[in-house]
């Protein structure tokens, strides 16, 4: 580790090493794709993806020096999950207004498969974030329901409660599944 | 265990997040929004301070002022602010002189020569306190003690009062 170069930001005060804001911007740019990834199937929203990542970003700036040396896209990845279904998050979420026209529900579609999929990418926006979230983690990481549960920083029964509603919900929401996957 | 519906959400999540929006910059923008956060921080900080002072400020000035005087105001209980003087100051005889008729009759005249037998004479009234000490053998003239002027003078010589009858 080097400390030749300083630089200090006199907007923000804190000192900023050359070197280690360049393995920063390393990281981001190398893992911002991934990262955008999760943050989209956890919001549904690009806007809200990007605003999501920034907001975990932003938190995780500040203690890049003692993240830099463990995982930090573990550490990112947990901000956007506990962000995303924390209290606040949802209070400002709740004044927009999404006008995302693929949030309208999907009728059926002789075509075939592929009414399926936007029926269900439909129904997942439906969900409430803590469900959505819980769903994106068993899914789409693949992660045990133990390891769902230390992320979020909850129980491993709530993560099976909130699993089984988000199921059920998406069942609710799409009534003719089954006769679809029959048509393929 | 993997049933269908659970595979379709699988694959459709897989789909979904290839949708996922490019974006560049985020570094810039994350820290822009650190600086910002940090401003609004220490705004508010700042404020609340100000407002806990400004509110707090005159509660804690009513609940001292309201069981006893402000600390400027000496207290009536404490060491007396006024000295006392120590050498008594004598008063100016003040006093109008008594004159008491003399058994010999006729008028008592103050500024009449004492010790003549027969002629009324002024003697010092005993409720009088001391003042100026007379001249001996002269007509004494002592304050009043209904005179309100002036402490209590210098207890005066008894002057020498002739007596009629002497």
């Amino acid at each position: 580790m080097t400390w030749d170069v300083c630089i200090c930001d006199n907007e923000t005060g804190w000192w900023v090493d050359e070197d280690e804001r360049a393995r920063l911007a390393e990281f981001v740019g190398s893992r911002t794709p991934a990262l955008m990834r999760v943050a989209y199937l956890l919001t549904g929203d690009r806007n809200a993806a990007e605003d999501l990542f920034q907001s975990a970003l932003a938190r995780a700036i500040p203690k890049w020096d003692s993240i830099r040396h463990a995982d930090p896209e573990g550490y990112l990845r947990v901000v956007m999950y506990r962000e995303q279904i924390s209290w606040w998050r949802r209070f400002r979420r709740r004044r927009e207004t999404p006008l995302n026209p693929a949030d309208e529900p999907v009728g059926g579609d002789p075509s075939g498969g592929s009414d399926v999929r936007l029926a269900m990418r439909a129904a997942l926006r439906h969900l409430p974030p803590t469900q959505r979230a819980v769903v994106v983690l068993r899914y789409y990481e693949d992660l045990p329901e133990a390891r769902v549960a230390e992320l979020l920083g909850c129980s491993v029964g709530t993560v099976r409660s909130r699993t089984h509603r988000a199921v059920q919900r998406l069942r609710e929401l799409l009534p003719d599944v089954d006769m679809l996957e029959v048509r393929r | 265990m993997t049933d269908p519906f659970e595979h379709l959400i699988r694959s459709t999540l897989t789909d979904l997040a290839e949708e996922a929006p490019i974006v560049h910059d985020q570094l810039s923008r994350a820290e822009r929004r650190v600086r910002n956060r940090r401003r609004a921080t220490v705004t508010v900080g700042a404020v609340s301070t100000l407002a806990a002072i400004l509110i707090a400020t005159p509660l804690a000035v009513a609940a001292t002022g309201s069981d006893e005087p402000p600390p400027a105001v000496p207290s009536p209980a404490g060491p007396a602010a006024v000295p006392s003087p120590s050498a008594p100051i004598p008063s100016a005889p003040t006093a109008v002189p008594t004159v008491e008729p003399s058994p010999g009759g006729g008028l008592a005249s103050p500024v009449g020569p004492p010790g003549v037998p027969g002629r009324p004479t002024v003697s010092p009234t005993p409720l009088t306190p001391p003042g100026v000490p007379g001249k001996p053998g002269g007509p004494t003239v002592s304050p009043s003690p209904s005179s309100s002027a002036g402490p209590p003078g210098v207890p005066g010589r008894p002057t020498a009062s002739p007596s009629p009858l002497s």
